[in-house]
């Protein structure tokens, strides 16, 4: 049976081999190798040392990990109903244009995706400079007080839900607006028979019909919102040694596992962080699968 | 079927074959290489000693031997703009007194090489010389991959070692090891904006005598309606500024503690609270602060040379650097640094080390000093009249003798310290916390961080 297979199939088999071996070498080895790191004392040079769950039970109890934990979780909790929104809204929005305007309002939303993260970075921290930013300065002549959007740990938080919200929001519309697009005509053309307005189009047709492309988006949104890393790093001038600013009012899991690596030379700490981040990611992404699935049944 | 199958077993074995022919060939080249290149650094440290003898750092008789590449990992800012070209104009004569030498230079941030060391250590691909802060000195130390150089430290004439500063030749020996050759300095310093200062009515040929001269002095700069200087809550580098400027203060480590006490940190931080009705929000860090203090609307910008620049750049700008004002009359403050040069324990060794005594010797650093306006720790090349005439250097290398160090050097001291430093400023700024407080706090924190070493 399995001669006869392995002679029907072989050709085929051969074909997929360079694929395999790039993903066991890339994806698969270094995955299997975090995790054995993460039960090790290892500085990158010296052999390990085996230390069993101690590198978990360092990082559970770590107060940074707890701060990285809650800041993630509060991003979360803003990032991505807002950010869904917001693309949802412009989708809807630009959908309604038609030949060149369309083109040119979804190149212009997603022009910030493009816009390398360190540059972007650089002009949001101009932005929300206190008192000579143009955010302040706007807010200021509105009668409000300026906001140390960057320092102070209050609103720091808000600063990277701002500068995200402003960087991927164009990028989800595109997903959304091709899933737009996709939708037949006719449902349109019947629901304005029927005389419905824009308002019941959306809520009624387009968004239940959106929904496989909004649930790829809603989960891309949940595994990059809980590894954010680059906008805080750069927000907040992290580097190896200190990350997240004052009061670490923007450190973030992967920032931390950054500075446990390279700051603090604990590679089987950062490895642990990862592996427990990398469940969360699991867990989240599952659930929202089942929680799919079960309102499919429902 | 069985014929096709056969077909493909065979052209995949002969492509094996062909392949790990190919890949011993390569590996007896690559062999060849190395012990052809590892034989270089014998000539090379034999033409080193012997030129040693006769002239410090004389590289005239270093032409023989097999051809040597050196990888040379610099900070960013030596490779570009006017540190980039004398850099390359430094290596250039190198290369012409040692023609079997070429020198790759590779500029790199200062966190990239260090992260850049440390994953090197694993994967074996590190640079032969490289520089780095002294305050990461340890973190790449304890991996066992800086050379100690103490031999060929030694072998070096006496008049060749006695041009560095003492304190940082000693700052890079530890245990009857020695890590490298001193290499630059610096201190912060505090620059003034000379026109915001005449326009407050105050002389800046006075001078600033301690920190209540300072904060009469930023009040008569705020009543003239401009602001004195940004917010240096934001960062655990601009608290030591202030820290340095207590007489006393010792960044070091004994015991596992932090050598700094909570009556010092308490004393920046009521400083820092004093000052701040006076202060922008905006961080030094901020190009909005730079921005103000380079179009008169700010009066004092505590920073370091590496600033000095920008503010050169701009016609018109009057202003000096001075050094930074300390808690009482006779004591100036600020904090210090300095780089130094590190080799790797590879074949090119001996290569890098005849570069890197070369780079440091007193020709280039008066160079150096006296044309980019950076202190180095060459005494003999920051004593020259010429290095002494560019103000900026006279006035770092003074600062560099006060203040305080940015860390404990080649011992268990992370930079991670620096963030309880700056976490407890903001609470006593804000008001949530007092001085004393919150001073506390921070102390504990930074020896709960050293004791996690």
């Amino acid at each position: 049976m399995f001669r006869t297979l392995m002679r029907k199939n072989l050709k085929h088999y051969l074909m997929l081999v360079p694929f395999f071996v790039f993903f066991v070498l890339f994806f698969l080895w270094p995955i299997l190798y975090g995790l054995g790191m993460s039960l090790a004392k290892w500085n990158g040079v010296q052999p390990p040392v085996f230390v069993g769950f101690q590198n978990y039970i360092k990082v559970i109890h770590s107060s940074d990990f707890a701060l990285g934990m809650k800041n993630m979780v509060h991003f979360v909790l803003l990032a991505i109903p807002l950010g869904i929104g917001t693309a949802l809204g412009l989708a809807l929005l630009v959908a309604r244009f038609r030949g060149f305007w369309q083109s040119f309002f979804r190149a212009a939303y997603f022009l910030p995706f493009v816009i390398p993260i360190f540059l972007s970075a650089l002009i949001w921290r101009w932005l929300l400079t206190p008192e000579y930013g143009f955010i302040n300065v706007v807010l200021m002549k509105l009668g409000l007080q300026s906001i140390d959007w960057i320092s102070d740990p209050k609103y720091m938080i808000y600063a990277v839900v701002l500068v995200d919200l402003w960087r991927a929001a164009g990028f989800n519309m595109v997903l959304l607006l091709a899933g737009i697009k996709s939708i037949p005509e006719d449902y349109y053309e019947a629901a304005k028979v029927d005389g419905v307005n824009p308002w019941q189009e959306a809520i009624h047709i387009t968004i239940p019909l959106l929904e496989p492309i909004l649930f790829v988006v809603i989960v891309n949104a949940f595994i990059s919102t809980i590894q954010m890393f680059d906008v805080p790093w750069l927000l907040s001038r992290s580097d190896y040694n200190t990350q997240g600013g004052p009061l670490g009012g923007m450190l973030f899991p992967v920032m931390d596992i950054m500075g446990r690596a390279f700051g603090s030379i604990k590679f089987g700490e950062a490895a642990a962080y990862s592996v427990i981040l990398l469940l969360i990611c699991l867990v989240v992404t599952v659930l929202q699968f089942l929680v799919r699935r079960w309102h499919a049944q429902k | 079927m069985n014929k096709k199958l056969f077909s493909v077993a065979a052209i995949l074995i002969v492509l094996s074959m062909v392949l790990t022919a190919c890949g011993s060939a390569a590996a007896t080249t690559a062999a060849a290489t190395e012990s052809t290149t590892a034989a270089a650094p014998t000539t090379a440290a034999a033409s080193t000693t012997a030129a040693a003898t006769t002239a410090p750092a004389s590289t005239t008789d270093a032409s023989a031997g097999a051809p040597v590449k050196i990888v040379y990992w610099t900070f960013s800012d030596y490779t570009a703009g006017a540190p980039g070209d004398m850099m390359k104009e430094f290596i250039n004569e190198f290369e012409a007194q040692n023609p079997n030498i070429t020198v790759e230079l590779v500029g790199k941030p200062d966190t990239d090489i260090e992260s850049g060391l440390i994953a090197g250590a694993s994967s074996g691909q590190l640079p032969d010389l490289f520089n780095l802060a002294y305050n990461a000195g340890e973190d790449v130390t304890s991996l066992g991959i800086v050379k100690d150089v103490s031999s060929m430290w030694n072998a070096m004439p006496e008049d060749y070692r006695q041009q560095f500063s003492p304190k940082a030749v000693q700052g890079l020996q530890v245990d009857d090891k020695m890590y490298g050759i001193p290499f630059t300095a610096y201190s912060a310093v505090l620059y003034r904006n000379l026109t915001v200062l005449k326009a407050a009515g105050i002389d800046p040929s006075a001078g600033i005598k301690d920190w209540n001269d300072w904060l009469s002095q930023m009040q008569k700069v705020q009543t003239a309606g401009y602001k004195a200087m940004g917010n240096y809550t934001g960062d655990g580098w601009f608290i030591m500024i202030f820290l340095g400027g207590i007489q006393g203060v010792q960044n070091d480590v004994v015991d596992g503690k932090t050598t700094i006490t909570a009556d010092q940190l308490a004393k920046a931080y009521d400083f820092l609270k004093s000052a701040s009705p006076f202060c922008t929000d905006a961080s030094p860090a901020d190009q909005a602060t730079s921005d103000l203090f380079t179009t008169n609307k700010l009066a004092f910008f505590p920073s370091g040379p590496w600033s000095d620049p920008t503010f050169k750049a701009v016609q018109g700008l009057d202003y000096d650097a001075v050094l930074i004002p300390g808690e009482t009359a006779d004591y100036a403050g600020g904090v210090h640094g300095g780089e130094f040069f590190g080799l790797t324990d590879g074949p090119n060794a001996e290569a890098a080390w005849k570069l890197a005594t070369f780079l440091a010797d007193k020709e280039q650093m008066i160079r150096f000093g006296a044309q980019l306006g950076r202190a180095n720790f060459n005494d003999a090349a920051m004593s020259d009249a010429s290095v002494q005439a560019n103000a900026l250097v006279a006035v770092t290398s003074k600062g560099a003798s006060m203040g305080m160090p940015d860390a404990a050097y080649f011992k268990p001291f992370p930079l991670k310290v620096r963030q309880p430093l700056t976490d407890y400023a903001i609470q006593v700024v804000k008001g949530s916390m007092t001085s004393e407080d919150a001073a506390q706090k921070a102390i504990d924190t930074i020896n709960d961080i050293l004791a996690s070493q």
